[in-house]
């Protein structure tokens, strides 16, 4: 009787344990590229913040939209990233820029002579 | 007499087996304790990772308007305390603002943060000088 307690008993902590090692393993791995690739999001969002700012404050100053769109496309690349496509014209500044695998669309608009997010 | 011997005997053989699984339990639920704590780092790490980034960021969109540092500071350290900002360059208006955001964050593992060196996160930003 004692027998069989002991067998039940005996070593069946280790396997447990050593899945649930790899499981915090496996958890903390994935949690390390999920992070990564909201940063890498974040970086695309700011080269494209940063680009279309850049064009609607170009805008303001009364340059032409090719102005804007160099100036949109300088900034995103200081930013790392590269400008896919520019649609600056008028008061309006919609820059797409991609940066690895990463792409992001930011807005930025003319008021009272100067560029603001809307 | 004699029975109560047995009881005795049967109790001495089962010694070595007995209680076995609490004891490795014992030992290894240190080791468990500091994989848990490690995944949380690891995820600490990686929020901090991001919030470096959106802190550049934002001293960035700051620095475009105002050559105060301290503004510039202030707006990083809203988005992320603790957070050392360093303006790389800054050009006359329409010229690029260059903004570096620095985070030092210290390992709280149990033994191995001790040993484990501390992490600082950067991230850099650049955007076009506005008028003020």
């Amino acid at each position: 009787m004692s027998g069989e307690r002991g067998a039940a008993e005996r070593g069946n902590v280790t396997p447990i344990v050593a899945a649930a090692l790899a499981l915090a393993l496996m958890l903390a791995l994935a949690l390390g590229r999920l992070g990564g690739a909201v940063a890498d999001k974040a970086r695309a969002e700011t080269a494209a913040d940063a680009a279309a700012l850049a064009a609607a404050d170009a805008l303001a100053l009364g340059r032409t939209p090719g102005e804007a769109a160099r100036a949109a496309a300088e900034t995103a690349a200081a930013n790392g990233a590269r400008l896919v496509v520019c649609r600056c014209a008028g008061r309006d500044a919609v820059a797409t820029v991609a940066r690895g695998a990463a792409s992001a669309v930011a807005h930025a608009t003319v008021a009272g002579g100067s560029a603001i997010r809307p | 007499m004699r029975r109560h011997r047995n009881v005795r005997d049967a109790r001495v053989r089962a010694r070595p087996e007995h209680g076995q699984s609490t004891v490795e339990l014992a030992l290894l639920l240190p080791l468990l304790a500091a994989s848990l704590v490690m995944v949380v780092q690891v995820a600490l790490v990686g929020r901090d990772e991001i919030l470096v980034v959106h802190a550049a960021r934002d001293a960035a969109r700051e620095a475009a308007v105002t050559a105060d540092p301290a503004r510039v500071a202030a707006a990083a350290r809203r988005t992320l305390t603790g957070a050392r900002v360093r303006i790389v360059r800054r050009g006359a208006v329409g010229q690029p603002v260059e903004v570096e955001v620095a985070v030092h964050r210290a390992i709280a593992l149990p033994l191995l943060g001790a040993v484990l060196p501390d992490i600082t996160l950067h991230a850099r930003a650049v955007m076009r000088v506005e008028r003020p």
